[in-house]
């Protein structure tokens, strides 16, 4: 990895904008900061993939792809600001989406050796220019700051925000993700409040390492291509949310092919399945009810028989446990920030003794 | 694959012709009963009638026009429930989902309690909106609940239902016992949706309306608050009144705030929330101090209040969200797992006080959660280890 340290000076103008507060800011470009959690280590930091050397994904598949969802940026600084200038593609956006989510920057920033929340970017409700301030008036010590960026829109370019004396500096080049998460709407992190809630993210803090987000909302059904995608990248452990956007007929017909497709390429790889979530949607529905147990007797049933062959296999069930209360959906199928906080408090002991089987380095 | 195709084209053929078949038939909610709204008017679908109080400041009787905390109730035995509702033109923030901006949010009573069932879409812009709430349930007779916009007036409702299908209602207001006023957070700023606001998750907790007279970012304990708490009827109020104002402002205006309100309502129990910490204190020093002077204004001036006015109560920590620091959406608001621990945390202590006063609570706090494979008998119990957070 390129360890080069680059200082990045004072280029641009220094502004006093109503963002910044009292004090005389300059803003740095943020392409060339230290990446993490995405799927492959070179390439384009503002997209979690190189999706041209995927041609085979469908249009849809592709454009979810070159999103920046779960790629984060690390910085240092001891400004006692920080602000951010972005720019996104035209607005693409979901009755159901929190446009700081889809649209807006994550900070937290590294405090007693934790990752601890400090502020959000607010994008514009519209359009494809935004600027925010995210966090002021800290202290001066020097800190450590990961960024998070939107989790559904085409970023263009980032700028951050700083006092004009202070320094900003990171390492630069990508950092590997041991674990690659693919998935649907619940690992994309639809229904969360912040790019920083998206359950891969969450799940990453909580055991210190690096996962990558290829959640693509609605369109994960095992495709031949996703299957593919998973083997050409390199990582320590795969983590699958694949039987939620695909009906039993669709599990039935696609899992196996889509297992062998994976272990073409990653013989022994730990690849953890995970099983879908209760719709809140399915309280009153019986027809929603009884297609998704179909989906996931059908799902339970197929990796259970797959796992007698192959030990490196698991299944995780309940997988997506949104508690019993039924309080933890944002719109009857995606959970709210308390239904993925409940379904990562469920999946995180299992996780973490899979990694340990595996001797995958953690650091919490 | 092919098989798929045709056969999902199939369903598809027959559901659209299912659907064609039977329109819904549309019936007003203006006609149906009006709960969680803090007072009788003219107004169905506003928190209090336009031009009531000519001295609210602009913003404040633009806020109480919403529907907020108000919700519609009928009876219906239809297997599915539609909506129609005209809100006002688009008023839009980066940090709110807009289903709870402008959306519905459907409970329906299961053994006794309430239970999410669905939610309306609402148009990402846009005053007219139209959807399915919950469909393919059984035909047995439902109590329903709807939730309405948070964020956006409502100008008109429709509820739909099958041709064939029957529905009761009554029309009227009826009367919430529990009236909370606040900041945003009582507003429901960050709530997934409608009935994730606390005054909402509370009242189904206690099995009891409350009514929400929450103003998002303006709750600053004006004199014309308290006459608006002045004339609304209840039994309880809860107060998130240490929101908004500065230390300041909280040391100046608490005292005549309640002289006022204690004109109309001698001794109705008052009960204060302390406010929420800020996950913006993190890191922010100035926001920090800012905000813990907030707090010790409110605790000087409760300790001093509650002295003379045995019927005054302070739940602190009140608005408390947790201490993982990771239940705010915008460093100020938090989320639906932030508003629940709240409501977890005065749960307790406003049903102690509403058992002192007599008032009554539907539901006891065993009846009032939902237990396992209650209503979903599918639902597993996870796995009780609990995870150390590092």
């Amino acid at each position: 990895m390129n360890k080069l340290l680059f200082l990045i000076l004072a280029l641009t103008s220094t502004y006093l904008t109503p963002l910044a507060s009292k004090k005389d800011s300059r803003y740095v470009d943020a392409k060339g900061f230290t990446v993490i959690n995405r799927a492959q280590t070179s390439g384009d930091s503002y997209r979690r993939l190189d999706t041209e050397k995927f041609p085979a994904l469908s249009p849809k598949v592709a454009l979810y792809l070159n999103f920046p969802t779960g790629v984060a940026l690390k910085f240092r600084t001891n400004s006692e600001f920080i602000n951010a200038k972005w720019v996104t593609t035209d607005t693409l956006n979901g009755w159901n989406r929190m446009p700081i989510s889809s649209r807006g920057l994550d900070l937290y920033i590294k405090k007693g050796g934790k990752w601890t929340f400090a502020g959000v970017s607010r994008p514009n409700y519209t359009g494809t220019r935004h600027a925010s301030a995210i966090i002021a008036d800290m202290d001066t010590t020097m800190k450590e700051c990961m960024l998070y960026l939107p989790l559904f829109i085409n970023l263009k370019s980032l700028k951050i925000g700083v006092s004009a004396d202070s320094k900003i500096e990171s390492d630069g080049g990508f950092e590997r993700s041991p674990i690659i998460a693919i998935g649907s709407s619940l690992t994309h992190g639809t229904g969360t409040s912040r790019p920083g809630m998206a359950w891969p993210a969450q799940l990453s803090r909580r055991l210190g390492v690096n996962i990558a987000n290829l959640g693509t909302s609605g369109i994960q059904k095992m495709q031949p291509f996703f299957g593919e995608l998973a083997a050409k990248l390199d990582a320590d452990c795969f983590i699958f949310d694949t039987f939620s956007n695909p009906t039993a007929e669709e599990i039935e017909e696609r899992f196996i092919p889509f297992l062998q497709s994976v272990r073409a390429s990653h013989p022994t790889t730990p690849l953890i399945f995970i099983e879908t979530l209760n719709r809140e949607g399915s309280n009153f529905s019986e027809r929603i009810r009884t297609s998704e147990l179909k989906k996931k007797e059908t799902a339970k049933r197929l990796i259970e028989q797959a796992m007698k062959s192959d030990s490196n296999l698991y299944y995780i069930a309940p997988g997506f446990y949104l508690g019993d209360d039924h309080e933890g959906s944002s719109d009857g199928t995606h959970p709210s920030d308390l239904g993925y906080k409940r379904a990562v408090d469920n999946i995180e002991p299992q996780i973490r003794a899979i990694l340990s089987k595996y001797n995958i380095k953690i650091t919490n | 694959m092919k098989k798929t195709l045709l056969t999902l084209l199939m369903v598809l053929t027959i559901a659209a012709g299912a659907m064609a078949a039977k329109k819904p038939k549309f019936y007003d909610a203006a006609n149906m009963s009006i709960v969680s709204k803090p007072q009788p008017g003219k107004d169905i679908y506003s928190r209090v009638d336009a031009g009531k109080y000519p001295q609210l400041s602009s913003k404040a009787a633009l806020y109480l026009s919403y529907p907020t905390g108000i919700a519609v109730r009928f009876n219906t035995n239809s297997p599915y429930i539609d909506a129609r509702w005209v809100t006002a033109d688009t008023l839009n923030h980066s940090n709110c989902n807009p289903v709870a901006v402008k959306g519905l949010d459907l409970y329906i009573k299961k053994d006794g309690k309430w239970l999410f069932a669905g939610i309306g879409k609402p148009r990402y812009t846009g005053k007219k909106h139209s959807g399915n709430l919950v469909s393919d349930m059984d035909t047995t007779m439902k109590e329903c609940m709807v939730y309405l916009p948070t964020f956006m007036e409502l100008k008109k409702l429709e509820i739909g239902v099958e041709p064939d299908a029957r529905i009761d209602f009554k029309p009227g207001f009826v009367r919430a016992p529990i009236v909370a006023v606040g900041s945003s957070f009582t507003h429901g700023v960050c709530a997934s949706r409608p009935g994730m606001a606390w005054p909402a998750q509370l009242g189904r907790r206690l099995g009891v309306d409350v009514a929400n007279y929450g103003t998002s970012g303006i709750q600053k304990m004006e004199t014309f608050y308290a006459d608006v708490i002045g004339d609304t009827d209840a039994d309880m109020f809860i107060l998130d009144c240490f929101s908004n104002p500065s230390a300041k402002e909280i040391h100046e205006r608490i005292v005549p705030f309640v002289n006022r309100i204690r004109e109309k309502h001698p001794s109705t129990p008052l009960v204060f929330l302390q406010t929420f910490i800020r996950e913006t204190d993190n890191f922010d020093l100035r926001k920090r101090k800012f905000e813990a002077d907030k707090r010790a204004a409110a605790e000087e001036e409760m300790a001093k209040l509650m002295k003379k006015d045995k019927n005054i109560y302070f739940i602190n920590p009140g608005l408390y969200a947790g201490d993982d620091h990771e239940s705010s959406s915008d460093g100020v608001h938090p989320t639906d797992m932030g508003y629940q621990r709240a409501i977890d945390n005065m749960e307790p202590q406003v049903r102690a006080i509403m058992a002192k006063y007599g008032i009554k609570a539907g539901l006891t706090p065993e009846q009032a959660r939902w237990k396992d494979s209650v209503g979903r008998p599918e639902c597993k119990k996870a796995q009780s280890k609990k995870t150390k957070k590092k």
